[in-house]
């Protein structure tokens, strides 16, 4: 017990020194659990009455949670008159910065995956592009040789040329081109 | 400083990065303050109180801001919800870099007794003291408060904690009388 504001006296300290050694005992694992968020509004001075007490049960019996507490409300204390270093509030942040860039990210693959789509469905709008084409090509090919086959079915010479040559005259072409 | 009265905490879940950065500002010097005193529990050098912290920011940023998502403003504020909090996640990650750095037999005994589940025990007779009383007692005598201190600490002013400290000895007296 402090100094500074001493209550009690070293009978009582004695006494509690027996207490502690007797065999009778609150059994920690009977008593039920305390959350955090619990221990927290303990701590805040906001749970009501019958909420308290049990927290404090457990506090009065758990000296591992007792040091939570007392713990928690140091670091408060202290929190109120220590800064935090530069580089951890700096680094924390970036840890949304981060995450933000890593959805940009993913985002971006996703549109990277959208962007491929896109390439493959233009590769097939061309390939299908070129098909109609081919196929118009080669449709309009099939009716133009049939045009034309049709115009040789009529072809007749004499529309071509006006005065044939006689015969005598075309075996004399013949001998002369043979020689 | 920045503080927690600023923060919005429907924004914040949302994902502003804005909000994130107020909180940032808001919960840095608490979570500091805490992996500090852990990591000086732990024996591990206060150097490295700024990567335990910074762990801490991850889990609460991680999932989705799960972690974050389990604070009830209903309950407690959010600086001391946010220690208790901090704590547990930074003895988590003291034991796991502990685990990667060495086995159970390398550790002295001095650090390893912090993580010590042993439970001392308040061996007064169940219901002879209020939990209160018992509470105080723990207080004053095991863990050397004064009064001003442990009043503080229970909200009620200094002269309750006398009183509840002067009844409570006056029942172990009467109750010892008795049984010897």
């Amino acid at each position: 017990m402090s100094e500074t504001d001493p209550v009690g006296s070293d009978k009582d300290r004695a006494l509690w020194a027996r207490l502690k050694a007797a065999s009778a005992a609150d059994d920690v694992a009977r008593l039920p659990a305390v959350f955090d968020e619990e221990l927290a509004a303990w701590l805040d001075g906001r749970l009501p009455p019958h909420a308290a007490a049990r927290v404090e049960a457990r506090l009065a019996a758990d000296p591992a949670m007792l040091s939570l507490a007392l713990d928690t409300r140091a670091a408060l204390h202290e929190a109120a008159g220590a800064p935090a270093p530069d580089r951890l509030v700096t680094r924390a942040q970036a840890l949304v910065g981060f995450e933000v860039e890593r959805q940009a990210q993913s985002g971006g693959s996703r549109l990277g995956r959208l962007g491929g789509w896109w390439r493959r469905l233009e590769l097939a709008a061309v390939t299908g592009a070129f098909l109609v084409v081919c196929a118009t090509g080669f449709s309009l090919g099939g009716d133009l040789q049939q045009t034309f086959a049709g115009d040789g079915e009529r072809f007749d010479v004499a529309v071509y040329v006006a005065n044939p040559l006689a015969e005598s005259e075309v075996n004399f072409l013949a001998d002369q081109g043979g020689q | 400083m920045a503080s927690f009265d600023d923060i919005d905490l429907r924004t914040l879940l949302a994902g502003g990065k804005r909000d994130w950065d107020r909180f940032v500002a808001a919960a840095a010097p608490v979570i500091h303050a805490v992996a500090r005193r852990v990591v000086a529990a732990h024996g591990v050098s206060v150097d490295e109180a700024v990567d335990v912290a910074q762990d801490v920011f991850v889990r609460l940023c991680a999932d989705d801001r799960r972690l974050l998502r389990s604070y009830d403003p209903a309950r407690a504020s959010l600086g001391t919800w946010l220690a208790i909090v901090a704590r547990s996640c930074a003895i988590d990650h003291l034991r796991r870099r502990r685990q990667s750095h060495a086995t159970l037999e390398e550790v002295p005994d001095s650090v390893a007794a912090v993580e010590d589940k042993h439970v001392e025990r308040l061996n007064i007779p169940a219901g002879l003291l209020t939990e209160r009383q018992a509470l105080v007692l723990r207080l004053l005598y095991d863990r050397d408060m004064d009064v001003a201190e442990a009043a503080s600490l229970l909200k009620v002013d200094a002269q309750t904690v006398r009183s509840t400290h002067h009844k409570a000895m006056l029942r172990l007296r009467e109750h010892f009388r008795v049984e010897a």
